[in-house]
């Protein structure tokens, strides 16, 4: 594996060379993510691996690590968890220009394993953007989660800065026989294009819960892959997204099973409102080798916005004939007449309305998570809704 | 054209070597590198108007200047300059079957055309690789003032008719094979139903290539006038070549005010062909459009059929049912535009894949800003017969209209393992169980066919199944 240094001198030689994704022109996929804002935005003079570690320092107790611009801040961290700079990262990672860009303008790398984990309070990871000056911010993050744990995560990513161009990825590998619970909030900045990538990687007899809440931003790409190499592995991802005003986000998740008996469910919700453009694409593939597996993908978003543009597309690619079930479905649509006539029948404005399915989404996504998490994205989200009150059940 | 010319053409014409499977004697073959003289050498032949050469050229420039479409999959080896580009037989246009060389009467009739025109077509037009080698007009469809003949002729005869409408249903520069296909374009038909005539049997159109190395661009249009109908019926075979043979055809349909018009293609080539067909409706107010597809030859299919819903209450079903029986791939799918409101469509599409096939979906739904209530519903389902068949489904929905709604379902599984032993339970051997289940896997299409025309189809899939046993 090639040191920090290395990737990004070949990074640099890549860039021009990548497409932003490897998608072909077919006659229905696109590209929406409009990479061209990126095109603004010029990699950081410095080299990788500058991370300045700051420590200890006061945080809020529910926060273990925060990476904020060059600085790693980190507060109380559990017995059998290691925090590292991460000194080598795998070449092969790049095969597109946005990968490129990322290791090109890579801020902070740093590894994180569990080898044990023996706390019921999840353990909280930050990433903010924060040096602006018009680069791209690249932040890259490893997680090790050792054979047979069981960890709960969080992990913020919040671009801070409005004139830096975010791009965050982090890996999560999860040995054999663990389980994962992970809350992933992403809320991007509204002057600002950001790119976020979650890989999850997943073994033998391990399953990932994944509940995620995505804002959009000004252009706001959000890329999950999974890959369910072991037998009996699992992965259930219940997703929220958010576009309001001119908010926009391009969400696009992607996992290939590759075990026997792996099981794949996704289940997606989105709210369009204003002028926001939400896209929501789900790809489930279930490869040769994966055989008795499961693939169910659903969602729906509500089309709420008189300017707004919603898109959905949940893809199957099913190349084993032992399938226990595949399926797909996702709807698009505004709030039924019927519940919008019941619900102003009470006495609430189409704002109130609104404002209950916004509430709605996002408990349906983090009612799995601790109360402080939801009060958390309560605060969080609350203040960009244009002061709208959230009533999170 | 001068003569000149046309000894030119039939000079070379023996240079060009194709490999002939129908043996049928050629008049002009026109092949090799693509250049404008080629698309001015078919105009001259055709004996078009200028209108047509200049919109021939137009598709060609354009042509030139796109770039191939990098997602196609196994055509890698399909190479144009290899290909005879107009193969025009030796044989003018017939009515009457018996007219027809003994070989080429043979196919039709061991097509079952004949029997099955006389039966339920109230009209047939047969093409042979480039150029239509029999019309048959019922009488009462004339006297219904339906008009119904080559596309060439309609061309030449009705030529505000036909500007009207050609090229501006399916787009030139939609896509590069698009461009080439009318700077191409040779043979078809053109049918034209008047107001409030409903025409009660269908019509045919039946396209045949004979040899390998060959290209066939026919060209098919219908216009449905106001609260008119018709079911229009497209057929194609071809015998297995040696090498491949490229077929790239388009149709156009135009559906007006409260007309409707059911549109039914069994595409059964042979697996030696390479199949593109760009199929795309327009459907004013109150109008229905409706696709039927069934996909079950060619080595590889590339199908989108298309509706524009740009009238109020538009509404357009789309059926397909795709079989990739071998190292085949079949990708296809349906496109609808919604721009209108109340606009409303259904697709269906099916598919099987086994022996190592490939199925494809590919769906667009689109609707448009100011499509109120538009309403959407569409449904995969796929049928994988085997550990070495692949399926994929991409289904993209894209709304822009806050009042629209839009569902998508899709599965994808093995034959049912219950409504197997429950058939081997009735006696039916493995095989003859999975074959039924095929079978009714497809009824959606077939039972909306035309009883001889369902017939035809059970008998292909008989054919494409017989490895697994007998079927019905």
């Amino acid at each position: 594996m090639p040191s920090l240094n290395a990737l990004r001198e070949k990074s640099l030689s890549l860039i021009d060379a990548l497409p932003y994704q490897p998608l072909k022109d077919s006659p229905t996929i696109k590209y929406y993510t409009d990479w061209k804002l990126l095109d603004s935005y010029h990699l950081p003079i410095h080299s990788a691996g500058l991370t300045q570690v700051v420590q200890p320092l006061k945080l809020p107790s529910n926060v273990n690590v925060l990476i904020s611009g060059k600085e790693l801040i980190y507060g109380t961290i559990n017995e059998g968890v290691r925090v590292t700079r991460t000194r080598e990262l795998l070449e092969e990672n790049i095969t597109t220009r946005i990968d490129a860009i990322h290791y090109a303008s890579l801020i902070q790398a740093i590894d994180i394993h569990f080898a044990k984990y023996d706390s019921s309070i999840p353990f909280r990871l930050t990433i903010e953007s924060a040096l602006g000056g018009g680069i791209h911010e690249g932040y890259h993050v490893r997680i090790f989660i050792s054979d047979g744990l069981n960890v709960d995560l969080e992990l913020f990513e919040i671009p801070l800065s409005d004139s830096s161009a975010y791009n965050g990825v982090v890996e999560l590998i999860v040995g054999k026989k663990s389980s994962v619970n992970l809350t992933h909030v992403v809320i991007p900045n509204k002057k600002s294009p950001s790119v976020s990538n979650l890989k999850i990687v997943i073994n033998e007899g391990s399953s990932v819960s994944i509940n995620s809440m995505h804002m959009g931003g000004l252009m706001h790409r959000q890329q999950i892959n999974g890959f369910l190499l072991g037998n009996s592995s699992r992965m259930i991802a219940n997703v929220g997204l958010l576009g309001n005003e001119k908010r926009k986000i391009d969400y696009v998740f992607d996992s290939v099973l590759k075990g026997l008996n792996n099981e794949l469910l996704f289940s997606g919700l989105a709210i369009a409102e204003d002028n926001s453009y939400v896209s929501m694409r789900a790809i489930g593939r279930i490869s040769k080798i994966s055989s008795n597996s499961l693939v169910d993908i659903r969602g729906h978003t509500y089309n709420i916005g008189a300017e707004a543009t919603a898109i959905g597309s949940p893809v199957l690619e099913i190349n084993s004939n032992n399938v226990r079930l595949a399926r797909h479905s996702v709807s698009i649509s505004n709030i039924s007449e019927d519940i919008l006539f019941y619900l102003m029948s009470r006495g609430l404005s189409i704002k109130d309305v609104k404002n209950i399915f916004r509430s709605e989404l996002i408990s349906k996504v983090i009612s799995t998570t601790n109360d402080y998490v939801r009060t958390d994205v309560k605060e969080v989200l609350g203040t960009l809704l244009e002061n709208n009150s959230l009533e999170l059940t | 054209m001068h003569d000149s010319d046309i000894n030119r053409l039939l000079e070379s014409s023996p240079k060009w070597e194709i490999l002939s499977e129908l043996p049928t004697p050629k008049e002009i073959i026109i092949g090799g590198e693509l250049r404008e003289s080629v698309i001015r050498d078919i105009s001259r032949i055709k004996k078009e108007p200028n209108w047509m050469l200049r919109l021939r050229l137009r598709a060609f420039e354009i042509w030139e200047r796109l770039p191939s479409p990098n997602w196609l999959l196994g055509v890698e080896d399909l190479n144009l300059e290899n290909l005879a580009h107009y193969v025009k037989p030796a044989i003018t246009t017939k009515n009457d079957y018996e007219s027809l060389p003994q070989k080429i009467y043979d196919f039709y009739v061991s097509l079952g055309i004949p029997e099955s025109e006389a039966k339920y077509l109230s009209g047939l037009a047969g093409v042979l690789d480039s150029e239509t080698i029999i019309m048959r007009v019922k009488e009462w469809l004339r006297k219904m003032n339906v008009i119904f003949m080559e596309m060439e002729e309609a061309v030449k005869k009705y030529p505000d008719l036909v500007k009207k409408y050609f090229s501006r249903v399916y787009p030139v520069a939609d896509h590069k094979f698009a461009a080439l296909h009318y700077a191409l374009w040779s043979g078809g038909a053109f049918v034209y139903v008047p107001p409030n005539v409903k025409i009660t049997q269908p019509i045919e159109a039946f396209f045949m290539i004979s040899s390998a190395l060959e290209s066939q661009y026919e060209h098919t249009m219908v216009i449905a006038d106001e609260s008119s109908y018709i079911h229009f019926i497209e057929g194609c075979a071809a015998p297995m070549f040696p090498k491949y043979s490229f077929h790239n055809g388009a149709v156009e349909v135009y559906v007006h005010r409260k007309a409707h018009v059911r549109f039914t293609t069994i595409q059964n080539w042979s697996k030696k062909i390479i199949n593109f067909n760009n199929k795309r409706s327009i459907v004013e107010e109150g109008g229905y459009v409706e696709w039927l597809e069934g996909g079950i030859g060619a080595r590889v299919s590339y199908v989108y059929p298309s509706a524009v819903l740009r009238g109020k209450n538009a509404k357009a079903s789309i059926l397909a049912v795709s079989i990739a029986n071998g190292p085949y791939i079949k990708d296809s799918g349906a496109k609808v535009y919604h721009l209108a409101p109340n606009t409303k469509s259904e697709v269906i599409a099916k598919s099987i894949s086994s022996n190592g096939g490939l199925t494809i979906y590919r769906g667009l739904i689109y609707i448009a800003k100011g499509a109120r209530n538009a309403t959407s519903h569409v449904q995969c389902d796929s049928l994988l017969l085997d550990d070495r068949s692949r399926s994929v489904t991409i289904p993209h929905n894209q709304v822009l209209e806050d009042s629209a709604e839009v569902t998508h379902e899709a599965t994808a599984g093995k034959i049912s393992e219950d409504a197997l032993f429950y058939l081997q339970s009735r006696g039916l051997s493995e095989e003859e169980g999975k074959s039924l289940i095929v079978l009714g896997f497809m009824h959606d299409l077939i039972k909306e066919l035309p009883f001889e025309m369902a017939n035809i189809l059970n008998t292909v899939v008989q054919l494409e199944f017989s490895k697994l046993g007998g079927v019905g």
